[in-house]
């Protein structure tokens, strides 16, 4: 095996101009990671190699692939772009302030030895997790009614910047869903109508 | 500027660190083209993002200062003598030795990388095997982390709780690796924060809407065995 140069979607396996491959897009072939081209250097890796059945099935898998990767890339910059619009900061999701001056934490060195840069964002919680978070509908409720208490306070406009007032509009309520239905639907309902009351008076 | 969201949930950050070389080996003969790694524009951006399930599992090297042994790989024609490994060559992956069970990464397991130069992704010529090297530094972000005293989940239960709340559902260890790995694969993403992530770790912008929260599914990593499902493959022979 000995590919050719990609020309017009097309390009040969063998150095005898045999073995065309057809209908490889232009963005496959160029797809690369850290500027190195993908599909290139998996066909310079396997010069010499003889074309069979195995080779020509992988190749067609890791063009499918690439292909796959492209259009997720594609619909992540989709999601990302609809993410920024409302996004939960680190005070919502109740984790600690950062302390800029000292992004460390105390964290003791892992197994090897090395002490992560980044720090450890959750300290002196216990160290076992089963994986799946739950919430606790007492804090909820707290949560929820102190939201409600600063949206009633205020008199003009929301007593939030603008991209908070988003946020806690998206989660006020989903966050009632922790709760027994009735008093969901009584929360939402009632910070609902404080919000166009809000919006009415802005 | 570096806007105020969340940083990874991961509980014990990288296990690599800048100044030690890394391998991870695959025998997902896929793994090249499965690992979702994004890179921006810049020549020294820091962020490229890859997940996968190793099989193997993660062999952990030596630090450059410290016992060296030289592991050539060839890799077509090009050959580097640039991977150091501890007391290893590159053929005795052997699950039995100290090494491997030493090892942080289990069997099967998932991790996100986040290399601190560029990262290569080479193929082996003999077996279709790939590997993944992040020298210049780099961190890697396991889903599962076996030590003792930790896991089984190497994410924060506080995390998990915090959007459990704000989602007004539970919300999963698996869930939360996703819709990170979602949302860092974004082109975009590389490109909007280059000049930030050059300084500082990535910053996961996790969505206030559950049900975009919930939309990471298609970057759930597919076993080996499985075949692309959204796009065929397209070439014709």
């Amino acid at each position: 095996m000995r590919a050719s140069d990609w020309s017009e979607g097309a390009l040969f396996l063998c150095a005898n101009r045999t073995a065309r491959v057809s209908g490889v897009s232009a963005a496959v072939w160029a797809f690369s990671v850290s500027g190195y081209r993908l599909l290139y250097r998996w066909l310079d890796a396997r010069e010499g190699l003889p074309v069979d059945h195995a080779l020509v099935t992988a190749f067609r898998d890791v063009v499918g692939r690439i292909a796959e990767l492209i259009d997720l890339f594609a619909r992540a910059d989709h999601l990302l772009g609809h993410a920024l619009n409302a996004t939960l900061s680190r005070e919502v999701l109740g984790s600690p302030k950062r302390n800029r001056s000292s992004p460390m934490s105390s964290q003791t060195p892992d197994l090897f030895g090395f002490k992560p840069a980044q720090g450890d964002l959750f300290a002196d919680e216990p160290a076992r997790n089963d994986g799946v978070g739950v919430a606790n509908p007492e804090a909820v409720r707290a949560r929820l009614l102190k939201l409600l208490a600063e949206a009633r306070a205020a008199e003009f406009r929301p007593p939030w910047n603008e991209r908070t007032t988003r946020t806690i509009q998206i989660v006020f309520p989903q966050m009632a869903n922790w709760l027994p239905h009735d008093e969901a639907e009584q929360l939402r309902f009632a910070f609902a109508q404080e919000m166009r009351r809000l919006t009415d008076a802005a | 500027m570096v806007e105020p969201w969340t940083m990874f949930g991961f509980k014990g950050a990288g296990i690599q660190r800048r100044g030690t070389f890394c391998l991870f080996v695959f025998t997902n003969r896929y793994a090249a083209a499965n690992c979702s790694l994004s890179s921006g524009g810049r020549r020294r951006c820091r962020a490229c993002f890859m997940t996968v399930e190793i099989e193997i599992g993660l062999v952990r090297t030596a630090n450059r200062s410290t016992k060296k042994k030289s592991l050539r790989l060839d890799i077509g024609r090009w050959t580097t003598d640039a991977f150091t490994m501890i007391e290893h060559t590159e053929t005795s992956y052997d699950q039995n030795s100290k090494l491997f069970r030493e090892s942080t990464i289990a069997r099967f397991t998932r991790f996100l990388a986040v290399p601190g130069g560029s990262g290569d992704l080479v193929s082996r010529q003999d077996s279709g095997q790939h590997s993944f090297r992040g020298s210049y530094g780099g961190y890697a972000f396991p889903l599962c982390d076996n030590r003792a005293g930790h896991g089984p989940f190497n994410v924060s239960p506080n995390l998990l709780a915090g959007l459990a709340a704000n989602y007004g559902a539970p919300v999963s260890a698996q869930d939360t690796f996703d819709a990170i790995l979602a949302l860092l694969s974004a082109t975009s993403y590389t490109l909007r924060f280059a000049e930030d992530l050059e300084d500082v770790f990535p910053h996961v912008p996790f969505p206030s809407d559950h049900a975009l929260f919930s939309k990471r599914r298609p970057w759930a990593v597919k076993s080996a065995q499985s075949k692309p499902s959204r796009v065929r493959p397209t070439p014709r022979f």
